[in-house]
């Protein structure tokens, strides 16, 4: 009897073994990106409020392209941050107007369709998956933010309906301490790589591989230095990217660099780029070109929190030149941005313009040009 | 996705196991009964969620280490102490040298994630034949049991996981072997005390620095474990 059992165990290890050896490699190359989005003739910068939410509070807002040429914005939003009545929103913009807002899901479905109890939801990410799909990555938290875990979701008809969520495993202490901010990299093998944070007790940043099916199947670390967070991974071609990370309270954003698809990350230093204690947002420009929205400080400025700023880098990023402020509300804080090409062939901003009795999401809408004749780079 | 029910036995043995502990009839029917009875508390509905649903939400789901020791320990506990079997020795200090190695790196201290390698290629597996050759070495049949297990576990995908730490390692295994180790040896440690008590050398064991247990400490020690067998 004792025999069987040893021959079991090793037979169940050799077939653990096969199976832990056929899965999915990290992946060779980042899939190729989408061409610089050239000039339309003439300027064109438009700042709107596309959607009031005080006295709640919406925020962490991200978008995707769909297929008609439409955009849809993602959040959450609720009576506060982390409150239980947190729900996960999403809404259209057809290059004219916002659809009206829907609601995605909340914590006591989340609850009741993971088998787990999530009291509160997070930070919720869209992008459209290897396979066509749209993905919805969104936190949902027992406590406060370090006890966060990820939960996915997809869509088979652009977001109109959603599949039940499934919660993702991404850590092996109680799971717990993932959360998302940057937009997804899709590899050309058909991965997914999640830019996330680990924020359980000490945080630092890395990145999730996922597979067609949303499952986790790899994670390496970007940096463990200066307890970094919310990592920006914005490529520069095949095999190279730029990480910028949050950093708290520093004036900085913290860079490493792969040359390898994210496997491994050179150590993280200190970027001469203003940055107080937010996540960034990076668009390719065309060539060495970048284009960065940052929390910076205008000259003069003294309250370096309340700033959103635009800088372009000639050099892939090691040195950047601030050109565009955006002028803020007394009092109201702009930060969270999300950058990306989109309808009208421009460049949208989104981002939560928010102060004690709540928040709103702003809507940027610039062309190229509009960043030629500021002193970016010329048009291609 | 449907609820996994797989990961809902972490819950029922942990609550079985807790009960098992505090909650000792002297019959072993009536101790079965207990153990069934908390075990089912996993699906006892409170407020928005389950009971199990809470303790998966807190701890996630448990590996097959957690459910080979608590079925030993509800074996134990059940059967009474006549038929006591604990974890062998080899098993618990695999868990907690594993566990301290691996979780201290997990917390990210140093760029290498040991958790990464759980996902492909033959590091983990390889562990895993190590941990079945002490096994064998040192004739313990729970770890071919824990080592068993959690290949099966991995292969049926049993947690929503495709890393094999997952599935070999629970944070609270290494907690809980150090406890099973370290048990024996306070309780060799209260022995001692009291030998040198028999011995008519009580005073001299209160009074010298050189006494392996001060008064104070074999008091605490006597109050947490009861007075040794």
């Amino acid at each position: 009897m004792r025999h069987v059992l040893w021959l079991a165990a090793a037979v169940s290890t050799l077939l653990a073994a096969g199976a832990s050896l056929r899965a999915p490699a990290w992946p060779v190359a980042f899939a190729p990106a989408a061409p610089p989005l050239p000039c339309i003739g003439h300027e064109l910068f438009r700042l709107d409020t596309f959607h009031v939410a005080r006295p709640r509070f919406a925020h962490a807002v991200s978008a995707v392209l769909l297929r008609d040429g439409r955009m849809r914005a993602v959040w959450y939003e609720g009576s506060r941050e982390l409150a239980p009545d947190v729900r996960i929103w999403t809404a259209t913009f057809d290059g004219e107007a916002w659809g009206t807002p829907a609601a995605i899901i909340g914590a006591a479905e989340t609850s009741s369709a993971i088998g787990r109890y999530t009291r509160k939801l997070g930070n919720s990410l869209v992008y459209r998956g290897a396979g066509g799909d749209l993905v919805l990555i969104y936190a949902g938290a027992i406590g406060g933010w370090a006890t966060v875990s990820l939960n996915v979701m997809r869509s088979r008809d652009e977001g109109a309906t959603w599949s039940p969520p499934r919660h993702l495993t991404t850590s092996p202490i109680f799971n717990l301490g993932n959360n998302v901010r940057g937009p997804a990299v899709q590899t050309v093998d058909g991965l997914t790589l999640l830019p996330a944070s680990y924020e359980f007790l000490r945080s630092h940043p890395e990145l999730l591989l996922l597979d067609r099916d949303d499952r986790v199947i790899g994670r390496r670390r970007i940096a463990t230095e200066f307890a970094g967070s919310q990592p920006f991974v914005a490529v520069l071609d095949d095999r190279r990217a730029k990480s910028f990370s949050r950093v708290k309270l520093e004036g900085y954003t913290i860079v490493s660099m792969t040359d390898d698809v994210g496997w491994s990350w050179t150590r993280p230093r200190q970027s001469a780029l203003r940055n107080y204690d937010k996540p960034v947002s990076v668009a390719r420009l065309g060539g060495k070109h970048l284009l960065m929205v940052h929390n910076g400080a205008a000259p003069g400025e003294r309250d370096v929190d309340r700033t959103l700023m635009l800088s372009v880098s000639d050099d892939e990023g090691e040195s950047w030149r601030p050109f565009h402020y955006l002028e803020r509300e007394q009092g109201r804080r702009a930060h969270y941005p999300w950058l990306m090409a989109g309808p009208g062939g421009l460049y949208h901003l989104l981002f939560t313009s928010s102060d004690s009795a709540g928040s709103d999401l702003i809507h940027v809408r610039f062309s190229r040009d509009w960043i030629a004749a500021r002193g970016g780079p010329a048009c291609p | 996705m449907p609820v996994n029910a797989l990961e809902l036995v972490g819950p029922v043995l942990i609550l079985a196991t807790i009960a098992a502990a505090v909650i000792r009839p002297p019959r072993p029917v009536a101790r079965l009964a207990v153990a069934a009875c908390a075990g089912a508390l996993a699906f006892l509905p409170v407020g928005p969620a389950t009971i199990g649903a809470f303790l998966l939400a807190v701890f996630g789901p448990v590996s097959a280490a957690t459910i080979v020791l608590c079925a030993i320990y509800l074996r134990t506990a059940i059967s009474g102490p006549g038929r006591a079997q604990l974890p062998s020795r080899a098993f618990l200090l695999c868990l907690f040298v594993t566990g301290l190695v691996f979780y201290s790196l997990a917390f990210g201290l140093t760029t290498f994630d040991p958790y990464d390698l759980g996902y492909r290629g033959v590091t983990v597996p390889a562990l895993m034949l190590v941990y079945l050759l002490i096994g064998w070495l040192a004739r313990a049949p729970d770890i071919p049991c824990w080592i068993g297990l959690a290949a099966l576990l991995y292969l049926i995908d049993a947690s929503n996981s495709n890393n094999l730490w997952d599935y070999l390692l629970f944070p609270l295994d290494p907690v809980a072997a150090a406890l099973m180790l370290g048990i024996p040896l306070a309780r060799r440690l209260v022995n001692r005390c009291v030998d040198i008590e028999s011995a008519g050398a009580r005073s001299r064991a209160l009074s010298s620095a050189r006494s392996p247990c001060s008064f104070f400490v074999r008091v605490a020690v006597k109050r947490m474990l009861g007075r040794p067998q």
